[in-house]
């Protein structure tokens, strides 16, 4: 039988007493070896670096110290795998220690025997579980913790017996895409290190942690602080500082005293909220995790959760939207969207409009369209064999397919099972994924027309247009956004505007389809205008499958 | 002579060195190791030569141990000479005379205090 076998600690001081109360301390839980200077140390971990868990190193030691020997071991893999712990009474010398890679400083004189081991015990596990995920702790170009580190400092610090109240900090940068694309990657570059300096600054530590959490979010955990105007004063100060006098425009999203028993990744998406209900205010910056935006948390939290399990019981349904033709002759039926529908037993129906933007968040909306698309195809392929229908069904590809690079192989994979052609679905892409990724999406929509799928921009007009958009893919068909519809009483511009986008459209050879057609009046102004198709209330709200079925059929009965 | 009676008598802070070193078992083996060291002669006699770069790094030293066993007074002296002779300019000069007198003192006075107590 294997025993488990005590781990073994390098402790490093010149004075003998200095180290021979770190040995009292960890004695009973590890083996623990003696060095006086960091050339020593050297030595003993090139013999073999895998012999040891931790080094805990004094800075000011002859021959070598504490700082030096970090700066040798950073530029050594084998030995950046230990992590070391600094030792020293200099305030000013805990950031550089930091900086050249140590993972925690503890102070001297020593606080307490159960802090240190407290936070020995702490690195050496993070060292096992870092082995595993095979990161390094720093990130090179902020000078802050990976995502993997941070969320074990935070999950190590709501472990901690010793609980103070801490605060979730996540700043947004709001021109992010702006300052990357006008300035290029050496700017980012500067500013990704100016936010390092900023959180170092702000008190980064081991029991501070920080990350960069995407692109352009960074997180601070800190212990509790009211201070957050103060944070926010001396971010924007800093970053006075970036080159071409250029400005980040942050928001600022504080959780305060964070529940220490979720997971690091739900406190994040908290601290996200708090800043994303602020994100249209021009005024304010910093915004706090309350009660309204709790209660949205936790529905959001109980959606994801239940995402597995609804996929799994089919509580995920297709209804389709009927379009109709309506320039050849009697309106009839010319096509459907595919729209997804959240029905939990005994609760109702979820509203799309807040979990598909959820999904759309977190990825998770890439099961799901492809959920949505293999339904899809499969009801296709029923209908063709009894009705033989003679038109597609679209459905939306979100933002985050259209970046997935395996998307087209997947759908061809989808209706070869299903036994259809590519022809007889519709893809939609929205205008605002075609911007977020122009040079990608131009490449995937080439690729999927070429495998025969039918192209739509959906949501036309809305937001951010460009006229682009209509030559630079190969599109099919346009579908005006659905506020065109909505504005129709106020006024000739917007009427004027649709007749434009139409003519327009007929010139790039494209079929238009109008959303939200509610009335009468809509509609011959529509046929009017030349509109191929119309969706919306006036023909039909979006049907259960059977009850499309019903409209199918007594449209191949005509 | 008990450790808390050492701790008095030499101006230390016998509540901290508890709370760090856990108890007085302990204590007495490292004031033992404390006592059979020379902290204070390295900084005499770097003085002596005005190398005030090594009084800086002797003086550290003791500050550092005397922080950790808690003998409050020789770290207060300890840390007013790390703070006199850091960042000193090349050829610049500091009088460290008080200083150290006052350190000689207490320093010798806990010695024999220890040693005094059989340890």
């Amino acid at each position: 039988m294997e025993t488990r076998t005590k781990k073994r600690i390098l402790v490093v001081d010149d004075d003998e007493i200095n180290r021979e109360i770190l040995g009292a301390y960890l004695e009973d839980e590890y083996i623990i070896d003696y060095a006086t200077n960091g050339q020593e140390t050297l030595d003993i971990l090139h013999k073999d670096p895998t012999r040891y868990s931790l080094v805990l190193i004094d800075w000011r030691m002859p021959v070598m110290d504490g700082l030096t020997f970090l700066s040798i071991r950073k530029e050594e893999p084998a030995l950046r795998r230990i992590p070391v712990i600094f030792l020293t009474s200099e305030k000013s010398k805990e950031v550089e220690a930091l900086r050249l890679g140590a993972a925690d400083f503890i102070k001297k004189p020593y606080r307490s025997p159960e802090v240190i081991q407290a936070r020995v015990n702490r690195i050496v596990e993070l060292r096992e579980a870092s082995d595993i995920v095979k990161q390094t702790s720093i990130d090179e170009e902020t000078g802050l913790y990976t995502k993997e580190y941070f969320e074990h400092f935070v999950r190590a610090i709501n472990a901690s017996e010793h609980q103070r109240p801490y605060d979730l900090i996540a700043v947004y940068i709001q021109n992010h895409a702006f300052l990357q694309e006008f300035y290029g990657p050496a700017f980012m570059d500067s500013m990704n290190k100016m936010m390092g300096r900023f959180f170092l600054e702000e008190g980064f530590s081991a029991d501070a942690p920080a990350t960069r959490g995407g692109e352009e979010t960074f997180f601070f955990f800190r212990p509790h602080n009211e201070d957050d105007e103060g944070f926010c004063a001396r971010l924007l100060l800093k970053s006075h500082s970036l080159e071409n006098g250029e400005r980040a425009y942050f928001k600022v999203g504080v959780y305060p005293n964070v529940d220490p028993t979720l997971a690091p990744s739900i406190l994040c998406n908290r601290a996200i909220s708090s800043y994303e209900a602020i994100l249209k205010s021009q005024t304010i910056m910093v915004g706090h995790y309350d009660d309204a935006l709790h209660e949205k948390s936790l529905l959001e939290e109980r959606l994801i959760q239940r995402f597995p399990k609804a996929i799994k019981e089919q509580e995920f349904q297709v209804f389709y939207q009927p379009k109709y033709a309506i320039q050849d002759g009697e309106p009839h039926l010319g096509g459907a969207e595919a729209l997804i529908r959240w029905f939990i037993p005994g609760e109702g129906m979820v509203n799309p409009g807040v979990f598909i933007p959820l999904f759309e968040k977190n990825g998770l909306i890439r099961d799901l369209d492809r959920h949505v698309h293999r339904q899809v195809a499969n009801q296709i392929a029923k209908w063709k064999e009894e009705y033989g229908i003679p038109f597609p069904v679209s459905a939306n590809l979100s933002r985050v397919d259209v970046l997935d690079p395996n998307l087209t192989d997947e759908l061809f994979d989808i209706i070869s099972e299903a036994g259809i052609d590519p022809s007889d679905i519709h893809l939609e892409v929205t205008e605002s994924a075609a911007l977020d990724a122009s040079v990608s999406l131009s490449e995937i929509v080439t690729k999927l027309k070429e495998k025969g799928f039918g192209i739509e921009v959906d949501d036309f007009g809305s937001g951010y247009s460009s006229l682009n958009t209509l030559t630079e893919f190969p599109f099919d068909v346009l579908k005006l956004d659905m506020s065109f519809m909505r504005r129709f009483d106020q006024g000739e511009k917007n009427k004027a505007m649709v007749k434009w986008i139409i003519s327009l459209a007929k010139r790039f050879k494209l079929k238009t389809v109008a959303e939200g057609v509610e009335t009468k009046e809509q509609y011959l102004f529509l046929v009017d205008a030349g509109c191929d198709y119309i969706q919306g209330w006036y023909f039909s709200k979006a049907l259960p499958a059977n009850e499309f079925e019903e409209l199918i059929r007594k449209e191949t009965r005509l | 002579m008990t450790i808390e009676e050492i701790y008095q008598k030499v101006g230390g802070d016998y509540k901290d060195a508890l709370g760090r070193l856990m108890n007085d078992k302990l204590i007495a083996r490292f004031l033992s190791k404390f006592r059979g060291s020379d902290y204070l002669q390295p900084i005499q006699s770097a003085y002596a030569k005005k190398d005030y770069k090594a009084v800086f790094e002797a003086a550290h030293a003791l500050k550092g141990v005397a922080g950790n066993l808690s003998l409050t007074s020789i770290f207060v002296i300890a840390s007013e000479i790390t703070e006199a002779t850091r960042n000193l300019k090349e050829g610049e000069e500091v009088s460290l005379e008080d200083q150290i007198a006052r350190l000689t003192e207490i320093y010798q006075l806990t010695i024999v205090t220890i040693q005094n107590a059989g340890l």
